[in-house]
């Protein structure tokens, strides 16, 4: 019986950020470890496409706006004298999507 | 963006990612049948996060519009519940489902990602802080309120002498721990059932007091000879405080009577309202009986009530549903 609050983070505030749908899933040859990697490049056509080059795949896609807007939130556990409360802080918001083809 | 170099003759920049050389890039355009004079002069590099595999904590939440300026303005979101109740996000007067949804393609979070490669720079780098194939979404529910009142009706309010010290009392703040629906849809809920704050604690009047209350009430309207749209409230307190709580009494005459727009010394009587009562007293008292007439059954009882006389019009406001209870 608890209540968990999502709220705007007061250090970071809120900022764009950007969300890339791919089709297919991303893995690491050899179940290597994937953190810090290189992942791709990103072109834009002259007239707007964008054009990921990942690995050996070149993949061409469209920019679009979401929906409806999404936010980035992060847990925290912050423990108070009497309580354990649970606060979602909301980081950023992901305004526009690519979609890869 | 800052290019140095590191000892082992790669380059990095500012973000610790090696600077993936000009000769490199153009090898990969070849490679790629890309057509140089058609691409933009900016190229983004998409490395992925150092941490990307242990950012167990982040999630994407999508909302509606209205919620997003909500949480932008300074607001929280407030996901309530007991643990086997389903998730629910409220609002400061709306109460949403918290469900996940899954989908086959991979999401990928980025940073500093520029969506047209029209730029004065060459070449940047950005970071894929998470990639998922769920998120969460909201949709807009009802609130779930009954509990509310199952609860309060446990420990119904009879006069201070009867009250038991061990019972279970609840403020908002208890009511807001557990109960599925937002704030305001608490506190229009407690307003619907007409219950009543004493002493910090929102209880149900036992009926058989408030049943005292409301006689005391128009036996004091009858023999004063007071109209039904000039009462004179403060009047009624006087009289009745010795009796009955000041608290109690005013915020029984704020669920009975309004007060005039004219004259806020003079209160009216809520016609519906009063009705209802007694509608309800009748009901309560006669559960037994099952079939009958409704006109007939009301034109009966209320001869004896020969002080409110109210058209059938009036009475017609109780419906035949709620009889067979």
């Amino acid at each position: 019986m608890v209540q968990i609050f999502i709220k705007t983070s007061q250090d970071t505030g809120v900022t764009e950020w950007s969300l890339i749908e791919i089709q297919g899933d991303l893995e690491c040859e050899n179940g290597k470890d994937i953190n810090g990697k290189f992942m791709a490049d990103l072109y834009f056509n002259t007239d707007g496409t964008p054009i990921l080059i990942l690995g050996h795949h070149i993949m061409y896609g469209k920019v679009c706006n979401l929906e409806k807007p999404m936010v980035l939130i992060r847990k925290q556990k912050i423990v108070n004298k009497d309580d354990h409360m649970q606060i979602d802080d909301v980081k950023e918001n992901a305004q526009t999507e690519y979609n890869s083809l | 963006m800052e290019v140095y170099e590191t000892e082992g003759s790669t380059l990095k920049d500012r973000t610790n990612h090696p600077v993936r050389s000009k000769e490199l890039l153009d090898e990969l355009i070849e490679k790629a049948k890309l057509n140089k004079d058609e691409l933009e002069p900016l190229v983004q590099h998409i490395y992925l996060s150092d941490s990307l595999t242990a950012n167990e904590e982040y999630k994407l939440l999508e909302l509606d519009e209205d919620s997003l300026d909500y949480l932008l303005e300074g607001n929280s979101l407030i996901i309530r519940g007991c643990e086997n109740d389903n998730a629910i996000c409220c609002t400061k007067n709306s109460t949403f489902s918290f469900k996940v949804a899954e989908i086959s393609n991979p999401l990928l979070i980025t940073s500093n990602l520029s969506h047209s490669g029209k730029s004065e720079q060459t070449s940047s780098n950005s970071e894929v802080l998470l990639m998922t194939n769920s998120y969460f979404l909201m949709a807009k529910e009802k609130p779930k309120l009954q509990k509310i009142k199952n609860l309060l009706e446990l420990n119904l309010y009879c006069g201070k002498a009867y009250e038991q010290n061990n019972a279970q009392k609840y403020s908002i703040n208890h009511f807001l721990d557990f109960i599925q629906a937002s704030e305001e849809e608490v506190y229009n809920y407690l307003n619907f059932i007409q219950a009543f704050q004493i002493d910090g604690y929102w209880r149900l009047l036992d009926f058989k007091y408030s049943n005292q209350i409301m006689d005391n009430i128009v036996k004091m309207i009858e023999e004063k000879c007071w109209l039904f749209d000039k009462i004179p409230v403060k009047d009624i307190y006087q009289e009745l405080d010795s009796i009955y709580d000041i608290s109690i009494l005013n915020q029984f005459v704020m669920y009975f009577f309004s007060r005039n727009e004219d004259d806020s010394n003079y209160f009216s009587i809520r016609k519906e309202k009063i009705v209802h009562f007694y509608a309800d007293s009748i009901l309560r008292a006669t559960i037994k009986v099952r079939f009958f007439l409704v006109n007939k059954f009301f034109y009966f009882e209320f001869d004896k009530q020969s002080i409110l006389n109210y058209s059938d019009d009036t009475l017609n406001l109780v419906s035949p549903k709620s009889i067979f209870c």
